[in-house]
């Protein structure tokens, strides 16, 4: 069994800067979303996909999706849903004409991927709101509330706990790119890691 | 009224896009980038590559859209597509650009009409298009530049007739990219002034 966490790449070479350092050699393996349909998940201890999945990959290959997860497996979305591709999946609401203040971040609850990540730097990027969110993927029954946007009536980032396995959704562009520097934006990714790798602070 | 088809890389802003109101009546097919075939274009007039679309499904089907120009007919670029891996004889350059103008009150966008006469603008402004661009273009020799950054002068929007026997409508903007993700009101307006352009746009 490899048990590396697969790295779903949208556009070719998407996010290379981050999966292809040296220090996720063993760990991250990344592939085509092409190659998805095709290859035994099993293999895999969790996934991560960015906003440009494909969904009716997605839909495609839902029901493998909640086993994996039903398997004690991880996985990590950004973006909005817009196929759900098992039940417990809504459709992404968008917020109407959002002001400055609805798009303030606002945290829930500590968890592992914001660990010493600073909420401030993601309101905006160059001066611009909305970057992070602007709007969320209805959190299913039981799921954590991890980030909310509009004075904390709309929930960006959620987990949702299956048996073992855990689906971590952030309701937006790919976290990994919501921050100005390179080096933030790398410290998050690593956090994404350090989540699905089991860091005992969890 | 022309049959205009969009591809759908099946991205949420995709989706959102061309298979919902208010564009989606604007498409006689919305056609699936990664199985696309030329025999679902026969009845289309003009083919619309929209924004951001998986550029390596671009390349893979690239000889269907040569074939489809071959038949006299309209193939429209929109932006951020990677035109280097598959369009052939058009070069894109990257172009420096405040993305935020609009934040800073002694800017203004640094785009320029220069053929106000085009028929695009009798269904929109310039301003209507404004949020940003991505890059620009060397413009082609017999190409109808319709706006340019000011400074460089690449073109950000052009048109090309006889382009391997059809014609080609090639823009660095990406309307259909914001309005699928719900950000940036003024790509809503561009997608309606560019539909409605195109729909009635004459054919030979």
């Amino acid at each position: 069994m490899k048990e590396k966490i697969l790295f779903v790449t949208s556009i070719p070479n998407q996010a290379k800067r981050f999966w292809d350092r040296k220090e996720y050699e063993n760990i991250v393996e990344a592939i085509s979303q092409y190659e998805l349909e095709n290859i035994d998940l099993k293999e895999y201890k969790a996934i991560i996909f960015s906003m440009y999945i494909d969904q009716y990959i997605l839909c495609n290959i839902g029901n493998k999706l909640k086993e994996f997860l039903e398997n004690g497996k991880k996985i990590f979305l950004n973006g909005h849903i817009i196929k759900p591709f098992f039940k417990e999946l809504k459709t992404f609401i968008p917020m109407k004409r959002p002001t400055l203040e609805e798009f303030k971040i606002i945290k829930l609850q500590e968890h592992l991927v914001y660990k010493n990540i600073d909420i401030e730097k993601l309101n905006k990027r160059k001066g611009v709101a909305g970057f992070f969110s602007r709007g969320g993927n209805p959190a299913p029954k039981g799921a954590e509330h991890i980030i909310a946007v509009k004075q904390k009536e709309v929930i960006v980032d959620w987990e949702y706990r299956i048996n073992n396995g855990s689906l971590y959704v952030h309701s937006g562009n790919d976290l990994w790119t919501c921050m100005e520097k390179e080096e933030d934006n790398y410290a998050l990714f690593n956090n994404i890691i350090n989540w699905i790798q089991g860091d005992k602070d969890e | 009224m022309n049959n205009i088809a969009a591809l759908n890389s099946g991205t949420a802003f995709h989706i959102v896009s061309l298979t919902k109101e208010p564009f989606n009546k604007y498409f006689k097919k919305v056609l699936y980038l990664p199985t696309l075939s030329f025999e679902e274009l026969k009845d289309i007039d003009i083919l619309l590559i929209t924004c951001s679309s998986m550029y390596d499904q671009l390349q893979k089907k690239k000889d269907i859209f040569y074939k489809f120009l071959q038949e006299g007919k309209t193939l429209v670029v929109m932006g951020r597509n990677e035109t280097k891996y598959w369009l052939k004889d058009i070069k894109e350059v990257e172009l420096p650009f405040n993305f935020w103008w609009w934040l800073d009150e002694k800017n203004s966008i640094d785009l320029e009409v220069v053929k106000p006469e085009y028929p695009l603008f009798k269904h929109i402004k310039l301003k209507d298009m404004s949020w940003h661009y991505h890059g620009g273009f060397e413009i082609p020799k017999n190409a109808l530049n319709v706006i340019e950054q000011k400074d460089s002068k690449k073109s950000v929007f052009f048109e090309l007739d006889n382009y391997y026997g059809g014609k080609l409508i090639v823009t660095s903007l990406d309307p259909f990219y914001h309005h699928g993700s719900f950000f940036m009101p003024n790509a809503t307006k561009f997608g309606f002034g560019l539909l409605n352009y195109l729909k009635d746009l004459k054919i030979k």
